[in-house]
């Protein structure tokens, strides 16, 4: 808060190269969103092709579907994103968040033959009034803290985590799969969890605002 | 409202993943529209679906697809952004308000055990697990029960009590098979809450009659 957005990345470049040209692509897929959503913008929509739609057939080959499927899956998903653009927020995710929940409500329809409610739960949230760059660059920010935090997960809670978001297993059949108790497959996730919201806690502490 | 009882973080990391049924979704994300705790909590929590998907390994596209998307893109209007939801309507969190074609207040309850109304809510893939509101009288007790699968309460109107504490309007009880209880319907007013399963109930009680009208949940 309060912070150059600028200096920012600048501060973040000087520290680590390879990090901070994940928060650069991060806060440039957002801004392809904007502009999608401003103008239509063709370019800046392949962008987001180019890197989001092959991740995309992959999540939904994960959860079970032949490759032609999962091409299908990944092209109603970029649709999705192309028609639905003006209601991505800077302020409440990242591009890469927001495209996953749509990836993921599209493959509850089709894959699970199952529904889930339609209402946007976060933009019940305020928007918050800072400028939309600030916003960008903040959300960037954690979506790299969330990463780091993923990936240095030890193995068992990382298994756990991947067979609930790729393999859309419930908790019941990752126990069973696991050959583990229930409880343990909730501990694991919890753990993780926690793990993930003390990376984003630090931030906040970190913060001058 | 002061909301205590919250979904689980394995439940809520169930919901960003996507894989809780549609009843089980239903009952979260009504708390989620009453509860800023667990909207920030959701949100860390598809900020990892976003993560993951980041690291997935690319799959190789067939060759003319992103001319096939291009030629999509021409057939395919862009929407407006649209005002946000109301977090209620018919008075009830929005999430639920899709669910239901009438007012809570004007809901035509149907009777299911002495003190106990019902009224079931569609959904999808009836058949896997239910999603219902209970009208309980003051003072009721349910029958002692454990469950298969999960049950997921929140309480929209009143209290109910019981082994794990009190819940209150907004409070959402997230039990699995690990634990049974008893709700008793606090004695002040009416407790109507929004309940789902996702398997059917187990009963504890020695006198099946008393568990008869249950056994549907």
């Amino acid at each position: 808060m309060g912070e150059d957005p600028a200096m920012t990345v600048a501060e973040t470049l000087a520290d680590d190269p390879a990090r901070s040209a994940k928060v650069a692509e991060s806060i440039r897929f957002a801004e392809c969103l904007r502009d999608v959503a401003e103008r239509g913008d063709r370019e800046a929509f392949m962008t987001l092709y180019d890197h989001f739609a092959p991740r995309l057939a992959s999540y939904m080959t994960r959860a079970g579907a032949s490759p032609a499927q999962a091409e299908d899956l990944m092209q109603d998903a970029m649709l999705a994103v192309w028609r639905k653009a003006a209601l991505f927020d800077p302020a409440k995710a990242s591009a890469a968040t927001w495209i996953f929940t749509i990836a993921r409500n599209l493959r509850i329809d089709l894959l699970r033959r199952d529904r889930r409610p339609t209402v946007d739960i976060g933009a019940l949230d305020l928007a918050d009034p800072s400028d939309g760059a600030e916003a960008t660059v903040d959300a960037a920010r954690r979506a790299d803290r969330v990463r780091r935090a993923v990936a240095a997960l030890p193995p068992e809670q990382a298994e756990v985590i991947r067979l609930s978001y790729f393999d859309g297993l419930p908790h019941p059949e990752i126990a069973a799969r696991l050959n583990i108790p229930l409880g343990t497959v909730k501990s694991r996730l919890r753990l993780a969890f926690k793990k993930v919201r003390g990376a984003l806690a630090d931030e906040t502490m970190g913060d001058p605002a | 409202m002061t909301i205590r009882h919250h979904p689980s973080e394995a439940s809520l990391i169930a919901h960003a993943s996507g894989t809780l049924g549609e009843g089980l979704s239903v009952v979260v994300a009504s708390h989620l529209a009453l509860c800023q705790r667990c909207r920030d909590h959701l949100r860390a929590a598809e900020d990892i679906g976003g993560a993951l998907v980041e690291a997935l390994p690319p799959s190789a596209l067939s060759p003319g697809g992103r001319e096939a998307m291009l030629a999509r893109l021409d057939a395919t209007p862009r929407e407006a952004g649209v005002a946000p939801p109301l977090p209620r309507a018919r008075g009830v969190p929005r999430p639920l308000a899709d669910y239901l074609d009438v007012d809570l207040e004007s809901v035509p309850w149907r009777a299911m055990a002495p003190g106990v109304r019902r009224y079931p809510l569609v959904t999808a893939r009836s058949g896997h697990g239910t999603l219902r509101l209970l009208r309980i009288a003051p003072g009721t007790a349910l029958p002692r029960h454990e469950h298969q699968g999960h049950e997921f309460t929140l309480v929209l109107k009143g209290s109910f009590s019981d082994d794990l504490g009190r819940y209150r309007p907004g409070d959402l009880a997230d039990l699995d098979s690990s634990r049974g209880h008893q709700p008793i319907a606090d004695a002040d007013e009416d407790c109507v809450c929004l309940i789902a399963t996702d398997a059917p109930l187990r009963f504890k009680t020695l006198l099946p009659r008393l568990a008869q009208p249950f056994l549907g949940m």
